[in-house]
C-alpha cells in the first residue's frame, strides 16, 4: 500500500439541499496520527461535514477518499472508521457492557476476545463501574463514555485493509471538565498510537491544547485551516464567532490561550 | 447469573413447556382426552402401536385438536416475532405489526372477499374461490406495507416517524372501508366479517396448516437470522450504519418478512392482537433486549401463549366459542398497560 493513500482526504467537498447549498469548497486531509478539531458556530455545516465523511450522506460535490478508495464495502470501512455521533437515541434496557459489545459487530473475534476489549475499552474511558448497569439509567455524560467504548471498541484491531480514523462528534458535550481532559487525552493517545483523529468541538481552549491541526466552517465554507498558533487570533475568533478575545501563550504547554473578553 | 446464562435457562424452560402446553390443548374441549391417551394416540400414529385406542378420540385428534393446535403454534410464533422483528426496527419497545398497517389491511383485503366475493370471484375456479378470503387478506397486508413503506421513504431513507405516522393513517383508512363494507353486508356476512376482525383458530384444516407451516416457517426461521443486525439497529439507523450494515437492505428484507409473518397469519385466523406486543415484552423482561435470545424465544412463548389463549377461547362459553382476538385483547390489553405504567416511573 502506498503511503499517498493512507489518509482520510475530504476533496472539493460540497453538499446542497434544495438549491441551499450547506457545505462548499471544503478541502483538507487527515492523516494517521494527527488530531484535527472541526470548530465553527452553530449552523456552519460541521454536523453536514462528519455526514459526508462518514459515508451516511452522498456530497453533492467533490468526493472523500478513505485510505485512497471512495467506494470501500460497509462491513470493510467499519474496520477502519468509528464514528461517534453526537446523540445517540437507545431506549432498550442493553447493560453498558452489552452496548459496547454491539461495536464488535464487523470484527470477526470470538467471544472471550471481544469481552477483553470491550472491558479495555470500558476502562479507557473511565467507565468500568458501569459495565453492569443498564444504559437507559445512565446519565448522559455517562451514556456519551459508553458510546466512546463502544466506538473504540469497533476500530481497536489493526485493520489489514489500511488505517484506522475515529470521528468524533462534539464528544465532550455532555461531560464534566475531568472527563472532558480523559476524553481527549485518549483521543489524542490514539493518535499517537497512529489513528487518525477528528473532532468537532466547541471549546476553543480544549481545541488548542489536544489538536495538531484545526479546521474552522463558517457558513458552510472554511474560515480558516492550520495550527492551533496560526488559526487562533483574536482576527479570526472576531470574524467566525462575533466574539472579542485576547489571546496569550499557555503558560504550562506549547498553545494559545483564548480568554472572552 | 449473566444473561447468557439466563437465555439458557429460559430456552430449557420454554422447551419443557412446548409439549406440556401442546397436549393440554389437545386434551381440552367438548370431549376432554387424558394426556395419556393423547400419548398412546401419537405414539401409535408414529410407528410405536400398542394397539388398544379410542377410534373416536383418534378422530378428534386428528382432524380437529391436532391441526388447530399446530395453528395455533404457527400463527403465536409467526406473530411473536413479527412483532420483536418490529419493536427493533422502528427502536420502540411498544411497536406493533399492526402499527404499519398490515393487519388492518389484511382484514380490510379479508372483508373485501367476504361481502364482495361472490361478484368479484364469480366464474373463477372454485379453489380459487374457496380461498378467496385468505388470497385478499395476505395482498392486503403486502398493498398496504407497501404504501406506507413508500410514503415514509423519502430522498435520505426510510423516516421511522413518518412511516409510523402513515400507518396511523392506513389504519383509518382501513377502518372506515371496513365500516362501509359493515353496511353493504347482509346478515351472513355481518357474521363472517366480525368473526375474521376478532379472529379465530377454528377454521384449522390440515391443507391450512400445511399452507400456513410452508410459508410462515420459513418467515420465522429467516426472521430469526436478524438478531445481531437488530440489535445493531437499536442503536439508530445511521450507528447501525456505520458498524458495516447495509441499513437500508435489510430494512427492506424486515418490512417485507414482517408483512409476509402477519398478512398470512391474519389471513388463516383473522386479526389476533397483542400476541405481538406482549410475547417479546415478556422476554426482555426476563432476559433483556439481546435478539439473538429474543426472535427464538418469542416465537416458542408466542406460540404457546396463542395456544393458551385458544384454549379460553374454547372453554369459557362451551359449547360456543368466543372469538381469541378478544380473549388476547382481554389478556393482553391490562397487562400490557401495566407494563406501561412500571416503564412510566422507570423511563423519565
Amino acid at each position: 500500500m502506498d503511503t499517498a493513500s493512507n489518509t482520510l482526504e475530504v476533496l472539493e467537498v460540497g453538499v446542497e439541499v434544495d438549491g441551499r447549498s450547506l457545505l462548499r469548497g471544503i478541502n483538507f486531509v487527515l492523516k494517521p496520527g494527527e488530531v484535527v478539531s472541526v470548530l465553527g458556530p452553530n449552523g456552519a455545516g460541521k454536523s453536514t461535514l462528519m455526514k459526508v465523511i462518514s459515508g451516511e450522506r452522498k456530497p453533492s460535490k467533490g468526493q472523500v477518499l478513505l485510505n485512497g478508495r471512495t467506494d470501500w464495502p460497509l462491513n470493510h470501512q467499519a474496520l477502519m472508521l468509528g464514528v461517534l455521533p453526537q446523540s445517540s437515541s437507545l431506549s432498550f434496557p442493553f447493560t453498558a457492557e452489552e452496548v459496547v459489545l454491539l461495536g464488535r459487530i464487523p470484527c470477526s473475534s470470538n467471544h472471550e476476545e471481544n469481552r477483553a476489549i470491550v472491558r479495555a475499552a470500558l476502562e479507557k474511558v473511565d467507565g468500568l463501574h458501569l459495565r453492569n448497569r443498564h444504559y437507559t439509567t445512565l446519565s448522559g455524560g455517562e451514556r456519551q463514555r459508553v458510546h466512546m467504548a463502544r466506538v473504540l471498541a469497533q476500530i481497536w484491531n489493526e485493520c489489514a485493509h489500511g488505517q484506522r480514523y475515529l470521528l468524533l462528534d462534539e464528544p465532550t458535550s455532555a461531560l464534566d471538565p475531568a472527563h472532558q481532559q480523559l476524553t481527549l487525552k485518549m483521543a489524542r493517545q490514539e493518535a499517537d498510537q497512529g489513528m487518525g483523529v477528528m473532532v468537532i468541538m466547541h471549546d476553543l481552549n480544549l481545541a488548542a491544547r489536544y489538536s495538531d491541526r484545526i479546521v474552522i466552517l463558517k457558513n458552510g465554507q472554511m474560515a480558516a485551516e492550520g495550527t492551533p498558533h496560526q488559526v487562533l487570533t483574536p482576527h479570526i475568533i472576531r470574524q467566525v464567532f462575533d466574539i472579542d478575545v485576547s489571546v496569550s501563550n499557555h503558560p504550562a504547554y506549547d498553545c494559545p490561550l483564548v480568554v472572552n473578553h | 447469573m449473566s444473561r447468557n446464562q439466563q437465555g439458557v435457562t429460559l430456552f430449557i424452560a420454554l422447551a419443557c413447556l412446548l409439549p406440556v402446553v401442546m397436549i393440554i390443548s389437545i386434551g381440552v374441549g367438548a370431549v376432554a382426552i387424558p394426556a395419556s391417551e393423547i400419548i398412546a394416540i401419537l405414539f401409535d400414529r408414529l410407528g410405536f402401536g400398542s394397539g388398544a385406542i379410542n377410534e373416536q378420540s383418534v378422530l378428534i385428534i386428528e382432524s380437529i385438536r391436532l391441526p388447530r393446535t399446530l395453528l395455533g403454534l404457527i400463527v403465536g410464533s409467526a406473530l411473536a416475532v413479527a412483532g420483536a422483528s418490529m419493536q427493533g426496527l422502528f427502536r420502540n419497545p411498544l411497536a406493533d405489526p399492526s402499527i404499519i398497517g398490515v393487519a388492518s389491511g389484511s382484514a380490510l383485503g379479508a372483508g373485501i372477499a367476504i361481502v364482495l366475493g361472490g361478484v368479484l370471484f364469480a366464474g373463477m375456479p372454485s379453489l380459487l374461490q374457496s380461498y378467496s378470503v385468505s388470497i385478499l387478506a395476505f395482498a392486503g397486508g403486502v398493498i398496504t406495507t407497501w404504501l406506507v413503506y413508500k410514503m415514509g421513504t423519502g430522498s435520505n431513507g426510510t423516516s421511522v416517524a413518518t412511516m409510523l405516522l402513515a400507518g396511523v393513517a392506513i389504519n383509518a383508512l382501513a377502518g372506515a372501508g371496513m365500516g362501509m363494507l359493515n353496511y353493504v353486508a347482509d346478515d351472513t356476512m355481518l357474521r363472517n366479517l366480525t368473526f375474521w376482525q376478532m379472529g379465530s383458530l377454528g377454521g384449522a384444516t390440515w391443507e391450512l396448516v400445511l399452507i400456513c407451516a410452508s410459508l410462515l416457517v420459513p418467515v420465522v426461521l429467516f426472521l430469526g437470522r436478524y438478531g445481531l443486525v437488530l440489535n445493531a439497529l437499536l442503536l439508530g439507523e445511521s450507528e447501525a450504519r456505520h458498524l458495516g450494515i447495509d441499513v437500508q437492505k435489510v430494512k427492506l428484507q424486515l418490512i417485507f418478512l414482517t408483512a409476509l409473518a402477519v398478512g398470512v397469519s391474519v389471513s388463516v385466523s383473522g386479526v389476533i392482537g397483542f400476541v405481538g406486543l406482549v410475547v417479546p415484552h415478556l422476554i426482555r423482561l426476563a432476559v433483556g433486549p439481546d435478539h439473538r435470545i429474543l426472535l427464538p424465544a418469542s416465537a416458542m412463548l408466542g406460540g404457546m401463549l396463542l395456544l393458551a389463549a385458544d384454549m379460553v377461547s374454547r372453554t369459557i362459553v362451551a359449547p360456543a366459542e368466543l372469538p381469541i382476538g378478544i380473549v388476547t385483547a382481554l389478556m393482553g390489553a391490562p397487562f400490557f398497560l401495566s407494563l406501561l405504567w412500571q416503564q412510566r416511573k422507570r423511563i423519565v
